[in-house]
Protein backbone atom coordinates (compact mmCIF):
# COMPACT_ATOMS: atom_id res chain seq x y z
CA UNK A 1 0.00 0.00 0.00
CA UNK A 2 1.25 3.50 -0.66
CA UNK A 3 1.19 6.35 1.53
CA UNK A 4 -0.82 8.45 -0.95
CA UNK A 5 -3.56 5.32 -0.85
CA UNK A 6 -3.21 5.08 2.99
CA UNK A 7 -3.32 8.90 2.97
CA UNK A 8 -6.37 9.16 1.36
CA UNK A 9 -7.89 6.46 3.21
CA UNK A 10 -7.29 8.14 6.78
CA UNK A 11 -8.43 11.06 5.08
CA UNK A 12 -12.29 9.33 4.26
CA UNK A 13 -12.45 7.69 7.31
CA UNK A 14 -11.88 11.03 9.35
CA UNK A 15 -14.65 12.27 7.19
CA UNK A 16 -16.80 9.57 7.94
CA UNK A 17 -16.30 10.27 11.71
CA UNK A 18 -16.99 13.70 11.40
CA UNK A 19 -20.36 13.05 9.56
CA UNK A 20 -21.35 10.43 12.29
CA UNK A 21 -20.26 12.95 15.07
CA UNK A 22 -22.41 15.42 13.23
CA UNK A 23 -25.53 12.90 12.63
CA UNK A 24 -25.32 12.06 16.51
CA UNK A 25 -25.13 15.57 17.65
CA UNK A 26 -28.13 16.95 15.97
CA UNK A 27 -29.96 14.20 16.95
CA UNK A 28 -29.18 14.65 20.68
CA UNK A 29 -30.12 18.09 20.26
CA UNK A 30 -33.28 16.96 18.35
CA UNK A 31 -34.51 14.41 21.53
CA UNK A 32 -33.29 17.27 23.90
CA UNK A 33 -35.26 19.97 22.63
CA UNK A 34 -38.41 17.01 22.87
CA UNK A 35 -37.78 16.24 26.19
CA UNK A 36 -38.19 20.19 27.02
CA UNK A 37 -42.09 19.98 26.98
CA UNK A 38 -43.75 20.83 29.97
CA UNK A 39 -44.57 16.80 30.84
CA UNK A 40 -41.13 16.14 32.14
CA UNK A 41 -42.51 12.41 33.75
CA UNK A 42 -43.97 11.14 30.32
CA UNK A 43 -41.34 8.16 30.93
CA UNK A 44 -43.28 6.76 33.66
CA UNK A 45 -46.72 7.56 31.93
CA UNK A 46 -48.92 4.53 31.19
CA UNK A 47 -52.80 3.29 30.83
CA UNK A 48 -51.20 0.03 32.39
CA UNK A 49 -50.00 0.78 35.93
CA UNK A 50 -48.11 -1.96 36.86
CA UNK A 51 -48.94 -4.20 33.72
CA UNK A 52 -52.83 -4.29 34.91
CA UNK A 53 -55.71 -3.27 32.85
CA UNK A 54 -57.45 -0.76 34.69
CA UNK A 55 -60.77 -1.59 36.08
CA UNK A 56 -62.75 -4.22 37.96
CA UNK A 57 -63.66 -7.36 36.04
CA UNK A 58 -66.84 -6.89 34.83
CA UNK A 59 -68.20 -10.59 36.03
CA UNK A 60 -67.09 -8.29 39.30
CA UNK A 61 -69.48 -5.46 39.03
CA UNK A 62 -72.49 -7.74 37.91
CA UNK A 63 -73.28 -5.96 35.20
CA UNK A 64 -77.02 -6.10 33.60
CA UNK A 65 -77.78 -8.32 30.64
CA UNK A 66 -77.66 -5.51 28.40
CA UNK A 67 -74.28 -4.27 29.33
CA UNK A 68 -72.86 -7.73 28.68
CA UNK A 69 -74.88 -7.35 25.26
CA UNK A 70 -72.86 -4.35 24.76
CA UNK A 71 -69.44 -6.11 25.73
CA UNK A 72 -70.44 -9.08 23.02
CA UNK A 73 -71.17 -6.39 20.27
CA UNK A 74 -68.25 -4.36 20.77
CA UNK A 75 -66.04 -7.67 20.63
CA UNK A 76 -67.82 -8.69 17.47
CA UNK A 77 -67.64 -5.45 15.76
CA UNK A 78 -63.64 -4.79 16.23
CA UNK A 79 -63.17 -8.40 15.22
CA UNK A 80 -61.65 -7.13 11.38
CA UNK A 81 -59.39 -4.73 13.49
CA UNK A 82 -58.49 -6.93 16.85
CA UNK A 83 -59.01 -9.90 18.46
CA UNK A 84 -60.06 -9.66 22.16
CA UNK A 85 -60.24 -11.72 24.68
CA UNK A 86 -63.95 -11.51 26.14
CA UNK A 87 -62.69 -12.91 29.54
CA UNK A 88 -60.44 -10.18 30.48
CA UNK A 89 -63.07 -7.31 30.01
CA UNK A 90 -62.45 -5.13 33.14
CA UNK A 91 -64.74 -1.93 33.97
CA UNK A 92 -62.68 1.76 34.33
CA UNK A 93 -66.10 4.23 35.37
CA UNK A 94 -69.59 4.58 34.49
CA UNK A 95 -71.66 8.10 33.51
CA UNK A 96 -75.10 9.22 34.74
CA UNK A 97 -77.74 7.98 32.32
CA UNK A 98 -78.62 10.98 30.31
CA UNK A 99 -81.56 11.26 27.44
CA UNK A 100 -81.83 7.89 28.02
CA UNK A 101 -77.96 7.18 27.72
CA UNK A 102 -75.71 5.88 29.82
CA UNK A 103 -72.22 4.61 29.03
CA UNK A 104 -69.27 2.43 30.92
CA UNK A 105 -65.33 2.64 29.65
CA UNK A 106 -64.55 -0.82 29.67
CA UNK A 107 -60.50 -2.37 28.79
CA UNK A 108 -59.77 -5.83 27.43
CA UNK A 109 -56.39 -7.63 26.33
CA UNK A 110 -56.30 -8.30 23.15
CA UNK A 111 -55.66 -12.16 22.36
CA UNK A 112 -51.80 -10.75 21.88
CA UNK A 113 -51.72 -9.09 24.94
CA UNK A 114 -52.08 -5.45 23.92
CA UNK A 115 -54.60 -3.47 26.62
CA UNK A 116 -57.40 -2.25 24.63
CA UNK A 117 -60.46 -0.13 25.46
CA UNK A 118 -63.83 0.53 24.38
CA UNK A 119 -67.47 1.55 25.31
CA UNK A 120 -70.83 -0.19 25.95
CA UNK A 121 -74.13 1.59 26.97
CA UNK A 122 -76.97 0.99 28.93
CA UNK A 123 -78.99 -0.21 26.33
CA UNK A 124 -76.42 -2.64 25.05
CA UNK A 125 -74.86 -0.58 22.25
CA UNK A 126 -70.91 -0.34 22.10
CA UNK A 127 -68.17 1.69 20.25
CA UNK A 128 -65.36 -0.58 18.80
CA UNK A 129 -62.67 -1.42 20.74
CA UNK A 130 -58.79 0.04 19.98
CA UNK A 131 -55.46 -0.73 21.53
CA UNK A 132 -52.87 1.65 23.10
CA UNK A 133 -50.02 0.49 22.12
CA UNK A 134 -51.09 0.75 18.16
CA UNK A 135 -51.20 4.13 18.48
CA UNK A 136 -48.38 6.75 18.65
CA UNK A 137 -48.35 10.73 19.68
CA UNK A 138 -51.14 9.88 22.16
CA UNK A 139 -52.39 12.00 24.65
CA UNK A 140 -53.16 11.64 28.42
CA UNK A 141 -56.84 11.33 28.01
CA UNK A 142 -59.33 9.26 26.99
CA UNK A 143 -62.91 10.03 27.19
CA UNK A 144 -66.27 9.04 25.43
CA UNK A 145 -68.67 11.95 24.24
CA UNK A 146 -72.04 11.95 23.63
CA UNK A 147 -74.94 14.08 22.99
CA UNK A 148 -78.70 14.15 22.00
CA UNK A 149 -81.99 16.17 21.69
CA UNK A 150 -84.94 16.52 20.10
CA UNK A 151 -84.07 17.59 16.71
CA UNK A 152 -81.13 16.81 14.83
CA UNK A 153 -78.29 20.27 15.03
CA UNK A 154 -79.65 21.02 18.21
CA UNK A 155 -77.69 19.63 21.06
CA UNK A 156 -80.00 19.44 24.76
CA UNK A 157 -77.44 17.08 26.35
CA UNK A 158 -74.24 16.04 26.94
CA UNK A 159 -72.63 13.31 28.70
CA UNK A 160 -68.99 12.06 28.98
CA UNK A 161 -66.95 9.89 30.41
CA UNK A 162 -63.28 8.28 30.70
CA UNK A 163 -59.98 7.62 32.30
CA UNK A 164 -56.69 9.23 32.58
CA UNK A 165 -52.97 8.10 31.99
CA UNK A 166 -51.00 7.16 35.05
CA UNK A 167 -48.93 10.34 35.16
CA UNK A 168 -52.11 12.47 35.30
CA UNK A 169 -53.23 13.57 39.01
CA UNK A 170 -55.75 15.90 38.38
CA UNK A 171 -58.50 16.46 35.28
CA UNK A 172 -60.62 19.22 35.00
CA UNK A 173 -63.53 20.27 32.73
CA UNK A 174 -63.79 23.39 31.02
CA UNK A 175 -67.37 24.52 30.22
CA UNK A 176 -68.29 26.68 27.53
CA UNK A 177 -68.71 29.54 29.49
CA UNK A 178 -65.36 29.36 30.53
CA UNK A 179 -65.41 27.86 34.02
CA UNK A 180 -62.57 25.02 34.76
CA UNK A 181 -63.96 22.80 37.15
CA UNK A 182 -62.53 19.56 39.11
CA UNK A 183 -63.71 16.09 38.00
CA UNK A 184 -63.54 13.48 40.89
CA UNK A 185 -61.05 11.17 39.78
CA UNK A 186 -62.02 7.13 40.96
CA UNK A 187 -58.84 4.88 41.93
CA UNK A 188 -58.17 4.21 38.06
CA UNK A 189 -58.25 7.74 37.47
CA UNK A 190 -62.12 7.52 35.59
CA UNK A 191 -63.93 10.49 35.80
CA UNK A 192 -67.69 11.32 34.29
CA UNK A 193 -69.36 14.80 33.42
CA UNK A 194 -72.97 15.66 32.02
CA UNK A 195 -75.32 18.81 31.46
CA UNK A 196 -78.50 19.41 30.08
CA UNK A 197 -77.15 23.27 30.61
CA UNK A 198 -75.62 25.17 27.01
CA UNK A 199 -73.67 27.22 29.45
CA UNK A 200 -72.61 24.07 30.93
CA UNK A 201 -71.56 22.06 28.27
CA UNK A 202 -68.19 21.36 27.99
CA UNK A 203 -65.29 23.12 25.83
CA UNK A 204 -62.35 20.86 26.87
CA UNK A 205 -61.15 18.36 29.35
CA UNK A 206 -57.47 19.28 30.85
CA UNK A 207 -55.08 16.94 32.94
CA UNK A 208 -52.50 18.44 35.02
CA UNK A 209 -49.61 16.46 36.54
CA UNK A 210 -49.13 16.19 40.87
CA UNK A 211 -46.96 19.44 40.53
CA UNK A 212 -49.81 21.07 38.58
CA UNK A 213 -48.09 21.89 35.29
CA UNK A 214 -50.39 21.06 32.54
CA UNK A 215 -50.05 18.23 30.37
CA UNK A 216 -53.00 18.08 27.84
CA UNK A 217 -55.72 20.10 26.65
CA UNK A 218 -58.46 17.97 24.75
CA UNK A 219 -61.55 19.75 22.95
CA UNK A 220 -64.18 18.12 24.27
CA UNK A 221 -67.75 20.16 22.33
CA UNK A 222 -71.13 18.99 22.73
CA UNK B 1 -70.35 -32.53 -22.90
CA UNK B 2 -68.82 -28.46 -24.66
CA UNK B 3 -72.63 -27.90 -23.70
CA UNK B 4 -71.62 -28.75 -19.81
CA UNK B 5 -68.50 -27.18 -20.19
CA UNK B 6 -69.75 -23.75 -21.23
CA UNK B 7 -72.96 -24.20 -18.92
CA UNK B 8 -70.32 -24.27 -16.05
CA UNK B 9 -68.04 -21.40 -17.43
CA UNK B 10 -71.45 -19.36 -17.60
CA UNK B 11 -72.26 -20.13 -13.89
CA UNK B 12 -68.38 -19.01 -12.61
CA UNK B 13 -68.46 -15.99 -14.37
CA UNK B 14 -72.14 -15.38 -12.86
CA UNK B 15 -70.73 -16.13 -9.48
CA UNK B 16 -67.71 -13.86 -9.91
CA UNK B 17 -70.05 -10.63 -11.16
CA UNK B 18 -72.52 -11.75 -8.46
CA UNK B 19 -70.52 -12.47 -5.47
CA UNK B 20 -68.42 -9.53 -4.52
CA UNK B 21 -71.38 -6.98 -5.11
CA UNK B 22 -73.77 -9.44 -2.55
CA UNK B 23 -71.23 -9.24 0.34
CA UNK B 24 -70.77 -5.17 -0.12
CA UNK B 25 -74.72 -4.97 -0.42
CA UNK B 26 -76.79 -3.68 2.64
CA UNK B 27 -80.18 -5.33 3.42
CA UNK B 28 -81.67 -3.50 0.97
CA UNK B 29 -80.15 -3.77 -1.41
CA UNK B 30 -78.05 -0.07 -1.25
CA UNK B 31 -74.03 -0.44 -1.78
CA UNK B 32 -72.04 -0.70 0.77
CA UNK B 33 -71.81 3.07 1.42
CA UNK B 34 -75.24 4.18 1.57
CA UNK B 35 -72.95 7.92 1.35
CA UNK B 36 -69.65 8.83 -0.04
CA UNK B 37 -69.29 12.35 -0.33
CA UNK B 38 -68.57 15.62 1.72
CA UNK B 39 -70.58 16.24 4.74
CA UNK B 40 -72.12 19.09 4.71
CA UNK B 41 -72.89 18.80 1.36
CA UNK B 42 -73.23 21.98 -1.13
CA UNK B 43 -77.07 21.89 -0.04
CA UNK B 44 -75.65 22.26 3.61
CA UNK B 45 -76.84 18.79 4.94
CA UNK B 46 -74.49 18.04 7.69
CA UNK B 47 -75.88 15.05 8.54
CA UNK B 48 -76.69 11.41 6.32
CA UNK B 49 -78.28 8.42 7.95
CA UNK B 50 -80.33 5.53 6.51
CA UNK B 51 -82.91 3.03 7.95
CA UNK B 52 -81.07 0.00 10.28
CA UNK B 53 -83.12 -2.57 8.38
CA UNK B 54 -85.25 -5.29 10.55
CA UNK B 55 -85.48 -8.83 12.42
CA UNK B 56 -81.88 -7.90 14.37
CA UNK B 57 -81.36 -6.47 17.50
CA UNK B 58 -78.64 -4.41 15.92
CA UNK B 59 -78.00 -1.27 13.72
CA UNK B 60 -74.20 -1.15 13.42
CA UNK B 61 -72.74 2.08 11.89
CA UNK B 62 -69.31 2.90 10.30
CA UNK B 63 -67.45 5.88 9.25
CA UNK B 64 -64.44 6.11 7.25
CA UNK B 65 -63.70 9.90 6.71
CA UNK B 66 -60.68 12.70 5.48
CA UNK B 67 -58.80 13.36 8.73
CA UNK B 68 -57.00 15.83 10.38
CA UNK B 69 -59.02 18.85 10.55
CA UNK B 70 -62.07 18.24 13.45
CA UNK B 71 -64.00 15.20 14.72
CA UNK B 72 -66.97 13.71 13.12
CA UNK B 73 -70.18 12.12 14.69
CA UNK B 74 -72.03 8.68 14.72
CA UNK B 75 -75.77 9.60 15.07
CA UNK B 76 -78.29 7.07 15.95
CA UNK B 77 -82.10 8.19 15.74
CA UNK B 78 -84.69 6.60 17.80
CA UNK B 79 -88.05 5.68 16.48
CA UNK B 80 -89.26 8.82 18.22
CA UNK B 81 -86.91 10.75 16.08
CA UNK B 82 -84.89 12.08 18.76
CA UNK B 83 -80.71 11.38 18.63
CA UNK B 84 -77.75 10.40 20.50
CA UNK B 85 -74.32 11.20 18.43
CA UNK B 86 -71.20 10.03 19.18
CA UNK B 87 -67.78 11.77 18.65
CA UNK B 88 -65.34 9.63 16.98
CA UNK B 89 -62.24 10.89 18.39
CA UNK B 90 -61.85 9.34 21.90
CA UNK B 91 -58.33 10.81 22.98
CA UNK B 92 -55.31 8.62 23.39
CA UNK B 93 -54.55 8.79 19.69
CA UNK B 94 -54.46 12.20 19.59
CA UNK B 95 -57.45 14.44 17.80
CA UNK B 96 -58.69 13.67 14.51
CA UNK B 97 -56.39 11.08 13.21
CA UNK B 98 -58.84 8.17 13.47
CA UNK B 99 -60.06 7.20 10.21
CA UNK B 100 -62.42 4.33 10.40
CA UNK B 101 -64.56 3.44 13.16
CA UNK B 102 -67.75 1.76 14.50
CA UNK B 103 -70.35 1.66 16.57
CA UNK B 104 -73.37 -0.42 17.46
CA UNK B 105 -76.39 0.29 19.29
CA UNK B 106 -79.81 -1.70 20.15
CA UNK B 107 -82.97 -1.59 17.92
CA UNK B 108 -85.88 -1.62 18.13
CA UNK B 109 -85.04 1.90 20.07
CA UNK B 110 -82.97 3.13 17.22
CA UNK B 111 -84.19 2.94 13.94
CA UNK B 112 -81.91 5.11 11.66
CA UNK B 113 -77.90 5.78 12.18
CA UNK B 114 -75.30 7.48 10.23
CA UNK B 115 -72.82 10.27 10.34
CA UNK B 116 -72.66 13.82 10.80
CA UNK B 117 -69.99 16.82 10.74
CA UNK B 118 -71.51 18.59 13.60
CA UNK B 119 -73.68 21.14 12.38
CA UNK B 120 -73.77 23.35 15.43
CA UNK B 121 -70.06 23.95 15.04
CA UNK B 122 -70.45 26.30 12.21
CA UNK B 123 -66.77 27.21 10.04
CA UNK B 124 -66.16 23.25 9.97
CA UNK B 125 -65.06 22.65 6.59
CA UNK B 126 -66.51 20.20 4.45
CA UNK B 127 -65.11 16.38 4.87
CA UNK B 128 -65.03 13.78 2.75
CA UNK B 129 -67.16 10.92 4.46
CA UNK B 130 -68.13 7.22 3.97
CA UNK B 131 -70.62 6.35 5.78
CA UNK B 132 -72.54 2.62 6.09
CA UNK B 133 -75.08 0.85 8.58
CA UNK B 134 -76.31 -2.36 8.89
CA UNK B 135 -78.46 -4.67 11.00
CA UNK B 136 -75.32 -7.21 12.02
CA UNK B 137 -72.64 -7.14 13.74
CA UNK B 138 -69.99 -9.01 11.49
Amino acid sequence: MTSKVRNRRSVVAVAVLCVAAMVTGVSAIAAGSAGGTPSTSTAAATWTPGGQLPGIPLGASRPSARVASGVQAAVAISRRRVSIDPGSVREVVASEVVGGLGMRVITARAVGGEACYAMVTNRGGARSFHCFSSQSGGGALLRYAASGGTVIGNVEWVNLVGFARSDVARVTLVTQSGNEQDLSLNRWRGFRYSSQSKEAFPAALRAYEANGSLIQELPTLP
Amino acid sequence: VRNARYLVCGVLALLAIALPGAANATHDGTPYWFWRGYLPTAGDVYTKHHEGGCCTNWIVTRMSWEVGTHDMRFIFITSGGAWHGFWANTGPQGCCVTWDDEAVLDQPYYRRSGCQNPPEHFGWWPVWTNCHTRNTLG
